[in-house]
């Protein structure tokens, strides 16, 4: 169900607003209605404090994102002394960044110089000596040599070595082949180094390298001290700096006048004496609250409170949509029908045992799906006991005749059964089971159905009415009874008739078919007055709504079918081989039932979910509830109360 | 026999054909779907929902098979 609400409106002098506001936001009760401008009243601005403390936090924000470090928040009071502290401290953090970004720059350049001068070495280069030639052109570059060569004649000398993944190429020619030879390097895809800019030794260069390392170092160092000694204080004032906007911008919300504020907004109904009593201790009385009437249309906030177990299915009912504060919360039917859908469909001891495992190994793991988890463990409890009821240990339903007779002496109840295996009889013990979902069939009409294909169809049509009572329900607490009457209850009426006519046709009562036909006649007049033509519409829509419930059945059969297909047709053949045989069996069993299980857990989920959004949330669910985040601490985790 | 080999054949077509159709119809209404949670992850349910809406064509499809295999005997 969902929390009962009450409208307040709160009006206080400017004087004590920021004590309302503290109080409101310890309480964590007020869901805050934004004022839309109603009495021609103007918005509120926020405390005169928020620009500031927006500045600081961003300082602490810029502080923390450069820190890198992510701590959990304790709750502390700050005062002046410590902003002034944030201001020392992000100066000194950036003043080391700027440091750092220099000496990352400058020891990048003196490292590739580096490397340049160590290449030129290595090449045999005096870089003095090269500069004062006559006769004899020196080039120093990068280039693919063996591109270069094959276009070179008049070489004197050609020379290169690698240098990281290039490769550095020394070219001497004489004066007078000098512009032969530049067109040839230009074609050739020349990069040229200047060899005259780099006149410092390989030494030097080293000696620089060391000393910008030893400064970076240090640099590092300074930085790594100011995280240690303050990432805490960071995290915890810029928690403090978060909740202090949040509390000076909440005004923005406010309708405002010269003298005072006025808030409006919902608080859980149960709670409205407490609130009151808060902020006339916090206000010295210096407060009026009013209760507020609610209009049917109004987006009152929805707070959903269900009881523990039922809690878990909740996220169900969010994943599709919250429901209206006027309207019945659907989790407790979730509850009841999401596992027993479920376990209708997977229906089997063995694979609802290895789905519970799963379920509660997951639940330990991953405490973000904890919710979920718990949904379907109790899915899966609900499957191990439908197993049961059909008599399905992963997918087997009957053994051989020596393995029932080692089972019936261990005290298990088998039964004998006469069977129809690849065309030819065969005696097995079959689990004992309340309804043989894969070849139990009844008759209805003359026509021969699967059992649980009928059984489907009866769970179907109780859904379904039991939704449209939510409806009706619904609609008489929002419409009043007369319009409950005909817009949902003559659906159930009109399913009266037809039943009516139907058995009045097969003579199974001894009534005439006409009383049967007046009665649809009549349901179909209060619809038409209900829902007008749209309901004259979806009158088939109702019966193909219940017939769409076969897939509980369907689903199930599929999932039997395959595992009978693993059982019989692949593995229990390679058993009977022997040998290693026996472990490829096992193998195609591991692999089969676990194809098997994944399909039974998705399949199951997906089906049981639709039949509840689509077949039964349409009698009666309208959605598009609000959540209810009350302004305060707790508000992240949307009001637990 | 000849009888039992044409009951399977048309098992076989209801429930072929009514898979195909929901195939179709599903990635045509998932595409959509994936589109409109790209731009809005709350979208989720609904888009699950209207996604598995025509499941209920190859259910059918399975009823009528098996109808059909039980004209079999």
């Amino acid at each position: 169900m969902s929390e009962a609400m009450t409208k307040i409106r709160i009006i206080t002098p400017h004087s004590v607003g920021v004590r309302v506001i503290d109080t409101l936001y310890n309480l964590s009760l007020f869901h805050v209605n934004p004022s839309n401008g109603e009495y021609h009243l103007s918005k509120g601005n926020p405390l005169a404090t928020a620009e500031s403390l927006s500045s600081a936090l961003l300082k602490a924000k810029a502080i923390s994102h450069e820190f890198g470090s992510v701590l959990t928040a304790k709750e502390h009071s700050f005062g002046k002394k410590d902003i002034n502290m944030l201001e020392t401290l992000h100066h000194d953090v950036f003043r080391l960044r700027e440091q750092e970004q220099t000496l990352r720059t400058q020891l990048q350049k003196v490292t590739e110089e580096h490397e340049l001068s160590s290449g030129l070495d290595a090449l045999g280069i005096d870089r003095t000596l090269v500069q004062k030639l006559h006769y004899v052109t020196c080039f120093v570059g990068f280039c693919a040599p063996e591109t270069l060569q094959s276009r070179l004649k008049a070489v004197h000398e050609f020379k290169h070595v690698p240098l990281g993944q290039k490769i550095l190429c020394a070219l001497f020619v004489q004066k007078k082949d000098e512009h032969q030879a530049r067109a040839v390097l230009q074609e050739s895809g020349w990069l040229s180094v200047a060899i005259e800019q780099h006149v410092a030794s390989t030494a030097q260069l080293k000696k620089q390298m060391d000393q910008l390392k030893t400064e970076l170092h240090t640099c590092e160092k300074e930085k790594e001290r100011l995280r240690k000694d303050n990432a805490q204080f960071i995290a915890d004032l810029e928690s403090y700096l978060d909740i202090k906007i949040k509390k000076a911008e909440l005004p923005l919300q406010f309708a405002t006048t010269a003298q005072s504020f006025i808030a409006t907004g919902f608080v859980p109904s149960r709670h409205l004496a407490r609130i009151t009593k808060e902020l006339e201790q916090a206000t010295r009385k210096r407060v009026t609250i009013e209760e507020l009437h609610v209009e049917h249309d109004e987006a009152v906030p929805v707070h959903l409170a269900n009881k523990k177990t039922v809690r878990n299915f909740e996220v169900l009912t969010k994943l599709y949509e919250l429901p209206s504060y006027f309207e019945a919360d659907p989790t407790s039917l979730l509850f009841i029908t999401f596992p027993l859908f479920f376990g209708i469909m997977l229906g089997d001891v063995g694979y609802g045992f290895v789905t519970l495992a799963l379920f509660l190994f997951l639940r330990k793991r991953k405490s973000d799906i904890k919710a979920w988890c718990n949904v379907l463990i109790y899915a899966s409890i609900v499957s191990i006991l439908f197993g049961f009821v059909y008599g399905e240990y992963f997918g087997f339903e009957s053994v051989s005749v020596e393995t029932g007779t080692a089972l019936r002496k261990r005290g298990l109840c088998l039964s004998k059964e006469i069977v129809e295996a690849h065309g030819a009889l065969e005696v097995v013990y079959t689990f004992p089971r309340l309804l043989n979902r894969v070849h139990g069939n009844v008759v209805i009409g003359g026509l021969e159905l699967p059992s649980i294909m009928a059984f489907s169809i009866f769970i179907g049509a109780l859904h379904v009415n039991l939704g449209l009572l939510i409806g009706f329900y619904n609609v008489w607490k929002a419409h009043g009874l007369k319009l409950a009457v005909l817009e949902k209850l003559s659906w159930i009426v009109l399913e009266l008739g037809l039943v009516v006519l139907v058995l009045s046709l097969s003579s199974m009562i001894p009534v005439h078919w006409i009383v049967g036909t007046l009665i649809m006649i009549a349901s179909v007049i209060g619809l038409y007055l209900g829902e007008g033509a749209k309901g004259l519409v979806e009158i088939p829509a109702l019966f193909s709504n219940m017939l769409s419930y076969m897939r509980l059945g369907a689903v199930g059969l599929a999932s039997v079918g395959l595992a009978v297909v693993v059982n019989e047709n692949l593995a229990l053949p390679m058993f009977e081989k022997g040998g290693f045989f026996i472990i490829g069996g096992m193998l195609i069993m591991l692999v089969g039932h676990g194809i098997n299980i994944a399909l039974g857990v998705i399949g199951p989920f997906l089906h049981s979910v639709r039949l509840h959004y689509v077949e039964c949330f349409s009698k009666f669910f309208h959605g598009g509830g609000i959540e209810y985040i009350p302004f305060g601490k707790k508000a992240q985790t949307g009001g637990e109360l | 026999m000849a009888e039992v080999g044409l009951i399977a054949i048309g098992a076989s077509i209801a429930i072929a054909t009514s898979a195909f159709a929901t195939a179709w119809a599903e990635s045509k209404i998932g595409v959509a779907a994936v589109g409109a949670m790209a731009e809005k992850e709350q979208l989720f349910g609904k888009g699950l929902i209207l996604t598995v809406i025509p499941e209920t064509i190859v259910i059918f499809g399975l009823v009528v098979a098996i109808l059909i295999i039980g004209l079999a005997g």
